[in-house]
């Protein structure tokens, strides 16, 4: 979630500067699909235990990009009831417009991950009893003022909660939507929340660090951390408890007296000549690397003459991060400093010359099946460490494939690097990375080498595994866990898999295969968990052949005590 | 007044010393001349504003924009350092307040300021408006975004559609369907809702167009009123399904090529109030671009394709106005066409002769990088989205230190020069086409673009002695008790033969309701001085009514009329003077 609101600011911030910045779309592609034998999907919406009229409720592709339409909508009748038709066979989330409300009961959390609820549909299947129960969220609103009690305006406040550990955690509820922004008379509401204990604060740590910038204004000053009911000390603050359905008013904060925030600025050079540069054009922004910070950094332009000037910092660790826009032959390290109780001048931050990672891409299976897309119009995304600005934040480097399959990184430094595709087209992957014919895992660039001749072999896929798990001891999954299957050929050097999650039913269907010799493997893992080996238990694991044009078909025998 | 802020700004600036030594070549170029802006926030009560945001950009570049942002302190206060002798405009941030003269004109004709400037800005609160999102039951509808858009100023005049960006803000409906839009410039607004892209929108407003507060489409949608530091309530959107239809065509002329994969982008604009309905891009697919805009509810429409060509120059079709009556429309053909460029050169001639004026000593050496070149389309007809376009695309110019200017981005067709000359001493002589070293082509009546052709070469040739001329147009003591705020266009028409056809020495300009005129840059000579009264067209703002004068037929008429009432105005150089004349004359 950081690293794609870090995204979208810094896009906002290039388009305003080139003025138009188009990105290809996709949304004119179309995959071909089987009328036939459609399926269906119904059930019932209930509030609170009653029939829910009139809502809204969309499915849509698992393997959909988010701004894409749901395959079929509906609206509940007077009993609640929905239908949704002519499904082609797939993976789905059934999606219900329900802002705020949530899930009743166990699997409440299915409401703020945005998915929705998973479904597998066979050909034709008739889908019946997909229920959903919803409470209404919890509500808590408030007045932020100053000391002098004037309102605070567009200020975002910090609405905490303890986890199932007992641990305190940020609570969810929509950002988006402007939830805890203060408005002109300083008043804020969050809503839609699960029923607990929250804990109300606004301001800045002193002792932490972090930087005051909100609405994209680097702030001069900063008022202290705050919690309700407007006390300094969090042994102090009253913990607000909200039962469900429950409106929490006048959770008021007044702040005290506001503090000195600091700026740091200098020069950014050429390390060729010493001197600014002349026609590259650069962005600079700092982010802490020791607090966790939750809205916006500062961020400007340099200069002509190569200065640059950001403010809003309390005392503290920072790193400097300084990027070309357009795109140059040049990167500026990332660069440490620490404030302490007065401004940083004077920096000196030199621009360096960096290694390139050039090849060929070509799509390998063109003949075999109808690719929705051009060579040229495959974007090639890779990201690294050294694309990581602090410990929370990670950024990449995109590029376009040439018309000729050529495609050019400049501007890298040494270390190692992960190469993907984004196309908007679901199957399209990556299947090799080769170096002088030798697959590679990763890209590892060595200080002073650029690499001119990589190979990189694209794959697009249509065929589908689909198939069930079945419970040895007839149970289901833990309420916090989910069965994971990934799909991996068993070709030497591979990078492309295929990943999906089991319904409810234990059904599960693998998209975007090619027809080829894979290995499937089953595995139990926490909702949380990250997507890599290390993370869940192997359930299950078989090889599994699969025919062009052909659907696969498994079942899966698991015990989940063993 | 300004003659001496600017001799102010080079005193203490410039080396190189003014008073009475024009004639000589300046010493230290021009480029070395920096200077700072700097200034204090206030509110409306005085007390200085501490953490506002403070942003100057420097207008007409094409290149790199040049904006710099600075916070106030403690005590309001804000400085800009070692800025360039540019003309720069200005934008603060405080949120939940504005800063009036921001939007108080379209950004166009926005107050320009110049270094060395101490400013004085006070920012107003606000205004507010609130209400509810209900569904067809009376239910409230949660988290659906309500976007405004500002269609009238704070005294009513309606605004350019250009400038709608300026004022678009949105928010959401929390969980009572409550939605408050805050920190809005005095004027009149249109709420509402739809046109979205999110998910749970798409579900909302499938089979719906945007709907507008109360209850309707664009068409009949109910202006809301608000004023600085007022809250209007009850502002409330009663959500329903409109019908909408498909818009379907094909492009022509464009090519794969092009940057951004040979995307092309589409706008739709409603024609009447100038609201973005639609904004795509399409792709090539089998050789062809195809379109299909869903959902456009009846009205009269404006469409535009626009494609980047190679260097970042555009290519687009000549806007087409759609009608949508209660059916969907089909097999439109937009065709791709490539625009132009001009590119020139400023110059300043020196008149040595001046130098014996009296009038003409007192005057400073002026920037090129401070003037702002302009071409303004001949057009009559100035349709919303080439106003909105004109704005985006910046197509006004500020020189390069030696004079060169660049201005992207034209359609075909006739242009005339507005120059803004920030130095009063300036007049415009010549603007000609260098063709050879020997041979030029006159632009002083305009210039014609054909589709695709960059004009080069373009020279346009100030000249120092300009006089200024105030004056007053007198109306009888009947007239003054019908409407004593009478407002009228003076002319000035040049009344030797040999400039009759002359636009360059032709000048109009709209008096204030005081009846008191002015007229700046203007080359020495004869002159008829003529009036007659100001009757504006209520929808649109003065900016888009062209100069009569433009037109050759209604020029000859100026010019004839002028002569036969055989009034000759004699104007020196660098004369400054103030003249009476009766309406009608």
């Amino acid at each position: 979630m950081k690293f794609i609101r870090f995204t979208f600011r810094f896009v906002g911030l290039l388009i305003l500067i080139s003025g138009f910045l188009v990105s290809p779309t996709f949304s004119q592609t179309k995959e071909t699909e089987f009328i036939t034998n459609q399926a269906t999907v119904s059930g019932k919406i209930s509030i609170e235990g009653k029939p829910a009229a009139n809502v809204a409720i969309g499915i849509i592709k698992a393997s959909a990009d988010w701004d894409d339409k749901p395959q079929a909508t509906a609206k509940t009748d007077a009993d609640g009831k929905f239908l949704l038709e002519n499904l082609p066979a797939g993976s789905y989330y059934l999606r219900p417009e329900v802002a705020g409300f949530i899930y009743a009961g166990a699997n409440d959390d299915e409401s703020f991950r945005g998915e929705g609820k998973a479904v597998i549909l066979e050909a034709g299947e008739k889908l019946e009893n997909a229920d959903i129960k919803l409470v209404r969220g919890a509500a808590l609103t408030g007045r932020l003022t100053d000391s002098e009690g004037k309102p605070l305006i567009s200020e975002q406040i910090k609405l905490e909660t303890y986890n199932e550990k007992g641990e305190k955690t940020f609570a969810r509820y929509n950002y988006y939507s402007g939830q805890g922004l203060t408005d002109d008379r300083g008043v804020y509401r969050f809503y839609g929340l699960k029923a607990g204990k929250y804990i109300v604060s606004f301001g800045l740590d002193a002792k932490k660090g972090g930087v005051n910038e909100s609405n994209g204004v680097m702030k001069k000053s900063y008022h202290s951390l705050t919690y309700y009911p407007s006390v300094q000390n969090e042994k102090d603050a009253k913990i607000v408890e909200l039962n469900v359905g429950e409106t929490a008013e006048n959770i008021d904060l007044r702040m005290g007296k506001k503090g000195q925030a600091f700026k740091i600025s200098g020069k950014l050079l050429n390390e060729e000549t010493g001197k600014p540069f002349e026609k590259e054009r650069a962005f600079v922004s700092a982010i802490p690397t020791e607090v966790e910070a939750d809205f916006g950094f500062p961020n400007d332009s340099v200069k002509e003459d190569g200065s640059f000037e950001l403010r809003g910092f309390l005392p503290g660790k920072y790193i400097i991060n300084m990027r070309f826009f357009p795109e140059t032959e040049f990167f500026v390290p990332s660069t440490n400093f620490e404030i302490n109780d007065k401004d940083l001048t004077n920096l000196k931050i030199y621009g360096k010359k960096g290694l390139s990672l050039s090849g060929f891409a070509k799509l390998e299976n063109k003949s075999q099946t109808n690719i929705p897309v051009n060579l040229q119009s495959i974007g090639l995304l890779i990201f690294g460490d050294q694309f990581n600005l602090a410990k929370t934040f990670k950024s990449d480097r995109r590029t376009q494939i040439k018309s000729d399959g050529t495609f050019r990184f400049p501007a890298l430094q040494s270390g190692e690097l992960t190469l993907i595709t984004y196309s908007g087209v679901f199957g399209l992957k990556i299947a090799k990375i080769e170096k002088e014919g030798v697959p590679l895992e990763k890209i590892n660039l060595v200080e002073g080498q650029s690499i001119k001749d990589l190979l990189v072999t694209i794959r697009y896929g249509t065929n589908r595994l689909q198939g069930e798990i079945r419970f040895a001891d007839g149970g289901g999954v833990p309420s916090d866990s989910e069965i994971r299957l990934i799909a991996k050929p068993t070709e030497q050097g591979r990078l492309d898999k295929s990943e999906a999650i089991a319904d409810e039913r234990g059904k599960f269907l693998l998209e975007g295969l090619t027809p080829e010799q894979y290995d499937v493997k089953v595995v139990i893992a926490k909702k949380n968990e990250d997507w890599n080996d290390s993370n869940g238990k192997i359930l299950a694991q078989t090889r599994i052949f699969l025919v062009a044009g052909v659907d696969g078909q498994t079942v899966f025998n698991v015990n989940l005590n063993q | 007044m300004k003659n001496f802020t600017f001799a102010f700004l080079f005193v203490f600036f410039v080396s190189f010393p003014i008073f009475g030594q024009k004639a000589k070549p300046p010493v230290k170029p021009v480029e070395q001349i920096r200077g700072a802006i700097s200034g204090t926030v206030f509110d409306e009560t005085g007390s200085p504003i501490e953490d506002a945001e403070i942003l100057i950009y420097s207008v007409g570049l094409q290149r790199f924009p040049e904006s710099f942002r600075e916070t106030s302190d403690r005590n309001g206060k804000f400085r800009f350092e070692n800025l360039k002798p540019r003309r720069y405009k200005i934008s603060v941030r405080y949120a939940g307040y504005v800063l009036p003269e921001e939007f108080e004109t379209s950004i166009e004709n926005q107050k320009t300021y110049q270094i060395n400037q101490e400013l004085n800005l006070i920012v107003k609160k606000g205004g507010a408006i609130t209400g509810k999102v209900l569904d067809e039951n009376g239910q409230p509808i949660i988290n659906v975004r309500v976007r405004i858009v500002r269609i009238r100023d704070e005294f009513g005049q309606k605004i350019p559609a250009q400038e709608f960006a300026r004022y678009s803000q949105q928010n959401f409906t929390d969980d009572r369907g409550i939605y408050r839009i805050f920190g809005l410039t005095a004027g009149s607004y249109l709420v509402y809702v739809g046109d979205d892209y999110a998910y749970e929108q798409n579900l909302k407003t499938k089979e719906t167009s945007p709907v507008y507060h109360p209850s309707d489409s664009v068409d009949t949608a109910g202006e809301v009123r608000v004023g600085f530091g007022e809250e209007v309530n009850s502002v409330d959107i009663n959500f329903r399904s409109i019908q909408g239809f498909r818009i379907s065509g094909t492009i022509l002329g464009a090519t794969p090529k092009a940057a951004n994969n040979g995307s092309v982008a589409i706008s739709l604009v409603n024609a009447t109030n100038g609201v973005e309905t639609v904004q795509t891009q399409i792709n090539e697919r089998d050789g062809k671009y195809a379109f299909q805009i869903e959902q456009i509810p009846d009205g009269e429409y404006e469409i535009r394709a626009l494609q980047f060509g190679e260097k970042g120059i555009f290519s687009r079709n000549p806007i087409r106005k759609i009608k949508i009556k209660s059916a969907d429309v089909s097999g439109l053909v937009l065709n791709l066409k490539s625009l132009n460029s001009i590119k020139g050169q400023v110059l300043i001639e020196k008149s040595p002769v001046l130098k014996a004026i009296k009038d003409c000593t007192e005057t400073a050496e002026t920037p090129l990088t401070s003037m702002i070149i302009k071409f303004d389309s001949a057009e009559k007809e100035k349709s919303i989205l080439d106003s909105i376009e004109k704005i985006q695309q910046n197509i006004s110019a500020a020189p390069e230190e030696n004079g060169d200017f660049e201005i992207n981005r034209l359609e075909g067709g006739k242009y005339y020069l507005n120059a803004d000359f920030n130095d009063e001493n300036l007049f415009v002589k010549e603007i000609f086409q260098q063709i050879s070293t020997k041979e030029k082509r006159d632009l002083s009546n305009g210039l014609n673009l054909q589709n695709g052709e960059n004009l080069e070469n373009i020279k346009i040739i100030f000249s120092e002695g300009a006089a200024q001329i105030s004056g007053k147009v007198i109306i009888s003591e009947e007239e003054k008790s019908k409407n004593p705020a009478a407002k009228f266009i003076v002319y000035l028409i040049p009344a030797d033969a040999e400039n009759k056809d002359n636009i360059l020495r032709y000048a109009e300009s709209v008096s204030n309701s005081d009846q008191t005129f002015m007229f700046k840059n203007i080359a020495s000579g004869n002159y008829f001085v003529s009036s007659e009264n100001y009757s504006p067209d209520k929808e649109k703002t003065q900016k888009f009514q062209n100069p009569k004068f433009w037109d050759a037929k209604e020029r000859l008429k100026l010019f004839e009329e002028a002569k036969n009432k055989g009034i000759t105005q004699i104007i020196k150089p660098c004369q400054s003077f103030t003249i009476e004349i009766k309406n009608g004359q």
